[in-house]
């Protein structure tokens, strides 16, 4: 733990999370589709990792580490409150509005209608760029069920988001 | 995204790219607060972190004994050794002064509301080279939902870096969390913080609360905390006046300060540092 351990650490971890941050709200955005819950996804991650700084420090991949605490944070989230899902209708966010809102809106509808391990798959297959291996390692799942999951969820997306694609173009 | 009803590999990896492309588009250019945010985090790391610590503190030191007791009748019966139903009377805590976590629970049940049905408790004192602690935990059902307390008390000597008892930054409210802090003295010189967090979207059910009371005298520490899970709007109310009331009162108070502090004089290598000047309380909170 960081209280009793140096400044140094303490800059290394405020160092470290100013970095990972933006990186993190963006994949907790589109994990739960909500501003302000993806604030709070955030902020509990970044609670974790202080707490857990010491064993960090010692992983082979920090970013990995950070992305896998969200991850898990996020799966046990929904767990939870999985009942009280917001619904992208009433997403408000402090991003930029107009076209790039709308695809946006869009593109929460659709992970929406994913559930929270093919969402969280798709995140972290196509948008953190990760391995199946990777991706299996932090959601808990087979390496088979990841591809399953994927190819299933991909063609899902494709589904919802070609008539828009048509419209659109 | 791509042509639809093809299952085939390359409208796959049309689809996929078409999805990383949106992926980006939606969150590649989000303008954040990231500052606010790392403050946040480390914040609530931090919290997080000083609750772990003074639930573990007494368990972490070497030679510990352990009493445990389960059941309402071992707390309510055993600890009071009489056959009250209710919590034991006020005037009786003078005469339960702690010297032990069990009459130090007595003391501090004193103060609880007969509502609350004491379920279990569990305690334990700590010897060490940094001081002696007393620390239990109390399970109390309430309707519709439990409660559960823990309760240390002990005198240590603090690192130098320790931070002051103060509501700096603390007194906020942002999406799902609400934090309030309140200083004041306590007559017997002492410093009372009370901080209270509630996390959850009002209306929903998985709403937490964590309370906890610091009095600080000195290098010393007596904190109460509660976890609580919602409707806790009641409780916490309730509990904000019982951590007062316990603070507050002589016989838990001071007189616990006082008495853990003879204590010490036991521990071989304790020594408490030269005090500082007192911390002015502040009132920030409502």
């Amino acid at each position: 733990m960081i209280g009793t351990a140096s400044r140094e650490a303490q800059q290394e971890f405020t160092e470290f999370a100013s970095v990972i941050t933006p990186r993190l709200f963006r994949s907790a955005l589109l994990l739960c589709g909500d501003w302000h819950l993806a604030e709070d996804l955030v902020q509990t991650t970044l609670a974790k990792l202080y707490v857990a700084w010491p064993r960090v420090r010692k992983a082979d991949s920090w970013e990995a580490y950070a992305r896998g605490t969200l991850t898990k944070t996020f799966l046990s989230h929904r767990r939870v409150r999985r009942n009280s899902e917001m619904p992208t209708e009433v997403v408000t966010d402090p991003g930029t509005s107009g076209r790039d809102s709308d695809l946006r809106m869009d593109l929460f509808a659709a992970l929406a209608s994913l559930d929270k391990d093919d969402r969280s798959i798709v995140v972290l297959r196509y948008w953190e760029d990760q391995s199946v291996a990777e991706t299996s390692r932090q959601t808990g799942l087979s390496e088979a069920a990841v591809r399953t999951k994927s190819s299933r969820a991909m063609a899902k997306l494709r589904d919802i988001s070609a008539p828009r694609q048509e419209a659109t173009s | 995204m791509t042509t639809p009803g093809a299952g085939t590999g390359a409208s796959m990896d049309a689809t996929e790219t078409l999805v990383r492309k949106r992926f980006e588009s939606a969150v590649g250019d989000l303008h954040l607060d990231v500052a606010s945010l790392v403050g946040a985090g480390t914040a609530a790391g931090q919290r997080m972190q000083r609750r772990r610590r003074i639930q573990q503190g007494a368990a972490g030191v070497a030679g510990l004994a352990v009493i445990t007791i389960a059941g309402a009748l071992g707390l309510q019966g055993g600890l009071f050794e009489d056959n009250s139903s209710g919590p034991a009377h006020p005037s009786n805590v003078e005469q339960l002064v702690p010297s032990n976590p069990r009459a130090f629970a007595a003391a501090v049940i004193a103060h609880f509301p007969s509502t609350l049905k004491v379920e279990h408790v569990e305690g334990q004192t700590s010897h060490g080279g940094a001081g002696i602690y007393d620390q239990f935990k109390t399970h109390w059902t309430t309707q519709p939902n439990d409660l559960l307390l823990t309760f240390s008390v002990g005198v240590q000597p603090l690192p130098k870096d320790f931070p002051p008892l103060d509501c700096s930054g603390r007194n906020r409210s942002t999406a799902g969390i609400t934090e309030v802090c309140q200083i004041e003295a306590l007559p017997h010189g002492g410093v009372l913080r009370l901080d209270l967090t509630t996390a959850g979207k009002p209306g929903t059910k998985e709403r937490n609360m964590n309370l906890s009371a610091l009095a600080d005298r000195r290098h010393s520490f007596l904190s109460v905390q509660a976890t609580a899970f919602e409707p806790f709007t009641g409780e916490a109310a309730t509990l904000s006046r019982v951590a007062e009331k316990i603070l507050r009162d002589p016989a838990v108070g001071a007189k616990t300060y006082q008495l853990y502090l003879d204590r010490q004089q036991s521990v071989p290598g304790f020594a408490l540092a030269p005090t500082a000047s007192p911390t002015q309380p502040t009132t920030t909170g409502p």
